[in-house]
């Protein structure tokens, strides 16, 4: 039970404003430039590009199979993120080397995901979005149907923004895309400094947040990648930034700037509404709970414009733009695609419950397991978020912290061990993966707040200067620890860098074999016709190529049995001519192993996350007997069968 | 000529946003147009409309920043989604667009920064108040070597990934008729693209049930195409056409039409 009434934490904006700086003497001064002192920043710059270098090298000889790629590859992580953690976590450093020292951080780690696959999307969702895009620049109109991804239909944000600055700038919409995720990573980093900064009144604090937040297991690549999250992330932030501007009114004199706040957050909520929408939901569920806390804490002598204030208005303008865009445009996307994702953790966790399954192995994917090492890393690196959030909770029992948002923002935090719990199950692992990036905005808050509430001390004798700089150190190798386990537990081991072709592992699945297959149907096919496909040529013909990849079922037929039954039966006809399916893409490469990622073509079908054994050789070929299928395509790996006539 | 002075951002936004106007409506180089018109679709236009809502410019730098990005990104959006339910959003289109917004927000911004210059003075236009910020030579000529160092890690990256593209040789073999919406199955087109990373040598041999009705000898440089266009009679499942490669005196690639047209 929540006792006391609100008390405001000491931030607030007085402590944020820039502190006085020194003034450039001679021609600056007379022309108005005052010089900032960006102090180690740009040294550490320096070492974050040497970082990158060290993973480019370190995935070029991934690429080519060579050893000694995952060693650079982590050297060149640890290089990023260390040092700058260590420069973060003393108390010499300025406001304006803090934020330089996050932006750095931010920009590195997000060069990091480019570095991964720079000349091209090869991610599931990227292709989606490519696609997305593509149909914004080709038609000129928003909200076309998309078989990649439906859910680009109902939240166009991300493509219109691509394509107008792919149209307005001459760029492809891949580099327009890295642009806009790029400055989209750069406000999300910014956003959160100054919310934290804002609420425990320390530059030092906030950027300690920073640090932990980038150890969420989303950070990395996830929230990188051309997809609506990563645009959203940044949207959600500043709208968070709007609304505790908004709800610390009563501390400030504003005056005229209320209404121009208030249509800020209005404009911002509207913006985010259209986003996303697990996004916007979370972001609903947090204001919501924020308000809970504040009204609980609210006494009866309090003044209407005190409850008015705070969180109200932005939980109003959030929930009602995104019940509106809900009801009369993105509704059946928002309710197909985290209907799918909740419905699917719910019954794994029944069934996990229940012992109708196993729970999962974790830090895997269907075919591959990690070394034992990298195991124990990804779980050591559990312990200091847990310890992190204990001594937060300590600290604001002890010191019996009154401020709504500081003890919403530690609900958040709650939530953390239980999505640990959903990983131990296939569905909830994609549930705790996206849940990951906004829980950490509470443990985020927690490690900031620890950070400020510690008192400065004054002038310390040698030991306990040697004593602070090896706690620093120490520090600075958990924090190290823990960013480089949450990577590990959110990023598939095939997938963290590039490498040869595997079979259904996402980007390891993609090559100029299936971009020639892609390019030849663009060139040669009608466009959106409709096509069976494994998931990976799947993706790459309906983004480069522009055609529909059918998924599901025909009546009870899982269409992947056209694929993968021994024989072309009636069954397959019958699905074929059902589903208007007038091509067949058959990758001969699946019969190496079986997949990465536990199916051929989704998830739910026949055999899934079950195979002990690929697909034969001959069941690949078996599409050669069918009367009336041509086989129009043939590069080697890839064919692609004209069902056309069997549609009729 | 005060008020000019603190309205140097305004006055700035509207000229870039003419700027990338014109930009948009004649012929330039790709680097020309990024640099004109990116900010105005990434944070020209947001950071206008941020004036117009909160004209007296109490934000500091780096909030100001994060609501003029976030303020583009939705005012794009919203605006598209309104736009493109009348026209097309072409390149003209979202110019006009953003040029519009831009402008309008600013000029409402000026109006309400002259509102209520004669009630409150800017906290920035005090004396010592808003200046350029900027750091010393050497920090930025650090930033500028880091940036550097960072274009040569994403330039050493796109060479591996070029090496690695390239080092997937292959070589596709393909057949259509040539007019598939009719159906005719007058003729068909061969395609061959060389993949092999070097010239290579190829015998084609097209057939229509048992006859041979085309033989080429082809010598394709990398990455090159191969066009051609075989007449033929109807193409049905008992008289198909078919495209034979071979390389290296073996059969190599294979394709045939069972069927006319989808």
């Amino acid at each position: 039970m929540i006792r006391g009434r609100e008390q405001a934490l000491e931030g607030g904006w007085s402590q944020t404003q820039p502190a006085p700086l020194a003034t450039a003497p001679g021609v600056g001064a007379r022309l108005g430039i005052r010089r900032i002192s960006l102090g180690a920043m740009p040294l550490l710059a320096l070492v974050a590009a040497g970082g990158l270098i060290l993973v480019a090298l370190g995935n070029n000889l991934a690429r080519e199979g060579r050893a000694g790629a995952q060693p650079l590859f982590w050297a060149g992580l640890a290089v990023i993120y260390a040092p700058i953690v260590y420069r973060l976590l003393g108390r010499g450093a300025s406001r304006a080397e803090r934020l330089g020292l996050v932006l750095t951080l931010a920009l590195s780690l997000y060069l990091t995901k480019v570095l991964r696959s720079p000349a091209e999307f090869v991610r599931f969702d990227e292709l989606g979005w490519w696609r997305a895009s593509n149909e914004a620049v080709l038609s000129g109109h928003l909200f076309e149907s998309n078989p990649l991804n439906p859910a680009t239909a109902g939240f166009p944000s991300l493509a219109a923004v691509t394509a107008a600055l792919s149209q307005l700038s001459g760029l492809s919409i891949f580099h327009s895309a890295l642009i806009v995720i790029g400055l989209a990573r750069a406000v999300l980093i910014l956003a959160l400094f100054l919310f934290f900064e804002r609420l425990t009144g320390s530059a030092r604090g906030a950027g300690i947040g920073i640090a932990v937040y980038a150890c969420n297991p989303s950070f990395l690549y996830f929230d990188a990648q051309f997809g609506y999250e990563s645009l959203a992330l940044a949207v959600a932030a500043a709208f968070l930034l709007a609304a505790l501007r908004w709800s610390r009114f009563e501390r400030i004199a504003v005056g005229p700037e209320v209404g121009g706040t208030a249509a800020l957050v209005a404009v911002l909520a509207c913006g985010l509404a259209v986003t996303h929408h697990m996004s916007s939901l979370a972001v609903i569920g947090f204001l919501a709970l924020w308000l809970l806390v504040r009204w609980l804490l609210l006494r009866g002598g309090d003044s209407a414009e005190v409850k008015l204030m705070g969180p109200l208005l932005p939980t109003a303008a959030l929930a009602v733009a995104f019940a509106l865009w809900f009801a009369f445009v993105a509704g059946g996307e928002t309710i197909d695609e985290l209907g799918g994702v909740f419905s699917r953790a719910f019954h794994s966790i029944v069934d996990l419950v229940s012992g109708d399954q196993g729970s999962k192995q974790l830090f895997s994917g269907a075919s591959e397991s990690q070394p034992l090492a990298a195991r124990a890393l990804a779980i050591a690196s559990v312990i200091p978020v847990l310890v992190l959030i204990l001594a937060g909770l300590r600290l604001i029992w002890r010191e019996r912290l009154r401020d709504s948002l500081s003890l919403a923002l530690c609900g958040v935090a709650l939530l953390y061990p239980v999505t640990l719990g959903l990983r131990l199950t296939q569905a909830g692992s994609e549930t705790s993966q996206r849940a990951s990036e906004f829980v950490f905005l509470g443990v985020a808050f927690l490690a900031a707040l620890l950070v400020a509430r510690r008192p400065p001390r004054g002038a310390l004798r040698r030991s306990e200067r040697a004593r602070r700089l090896l706690a620093r150190i120490a520090l600075s190798a958990v924090a190290l620890l823990t960013f480089v386990g949450a990577f590990l537990l959110g990023e598939l081991q095939a997938t963290r860098q590039p490498g040869p072709y595997l079979v259904g592992a996402e980007d390891r699945s993609v090559t100029p074999q299936g971009v020639a297959a892609a390019r030849f149907a663009a060139a040669h096919l009608p466009p959106r016709s409709r096509l069976l496909a494994d998931r990976t040529n799947a993706t790459l013909l309906g983004s480069y190529g522009g055609m529909d990849p059918i998924f599901g079922r025909f009546a009870d037929i899982p269409l992947p049995r056209i694929l993968f039954a021994p024989q072309f039966g009636h069954p397959d006809e019958r699905a074929v001519h059902g589903q208007s399916i007038s091509f067949v893409v058959v990758d001969r490469r699946l019969s190496r192993e079986t997949p990465l990622i536990g199916y051929y073509v989704e998830s739910d079908e026949p055999g899934a996350f079950a195979r002990k054994r690929a697909v034969g050789p001959r069941v690949l070929e078996k599409l050669r007997s069918v009367p009336n299928v041509s086989k129009i395509y043939a590069n080697g790996q890839i064919v692609i069968y004209d069902s056309s006539e069997l549609t009729r | 000529m005060r008020t000019a002075r603190s309205s140097l951002d305004l006055l700035a936004a509207i000229a870039l946003a003419l700027a990338g106007l014109v930009a948009a409506l004649i012929p330039l180089e790709t680097w020309l147009r990024v640099v004109l018109l990116a900010p105005l679709v990434l944070g020209v236009c947001g950071d206008a409309i941020l004036a117009a809502l909160l004209p007296d410019r109490r934000l500091q730098g780096a909030e100001r920043v994060v609501y003029a990005v976030a303020l583009s990104l939705a005012a794009t959006t919203l605006a598209g989604i309104a736009v493109q339910l009348v026209f097309e959003l072409d390149r003209t289109a979202w110019a006009v667009l953003l040029v519009v917004v831009t402008i309008a927000a600013a000029l409402l911004a000026l109006w309400r920064r002259q509102c209520g210059r004669a009630e409150q003075l800017n906290a920035d236009e005090r004396p010592g108040g808003r200046r350029l910020a900027l750091p010393g030579v050497l920090s930025t000529l650090a930033v500028v070597a880091a940036l550097g160092i960072a274009v040569a890690a994403v330039a050493i990256s796109s060479a591996g990934a070029k090496r690695e593209r390239d080092g997937y040789r292959f070589t596709a073999l393909w057949a259509q008729p040539v007019d598939r919406a009719s159906g005719a199955g007058a003729a068909v087109t061969i395609g061959v693209d060389n993949h092999q990373g070097a010239t290579a040598r190829y015998r084609l041999v097209v057939a229509q049930g048992g006859t041979t009705i085309a033989k080429r000898t082809l010598q394709l440089p990398d990455a090159s195409r191969w066009r051609l266009r075989v007449p033929v009679a109807p193409i049905a499942a008992t008289d198909p056409v078919s495209a034979t490669l071979h390389r290296e005196g073996e059969i190599y690639r294979r394709v045939y039409l069972e069927n006319g047209a989808p």
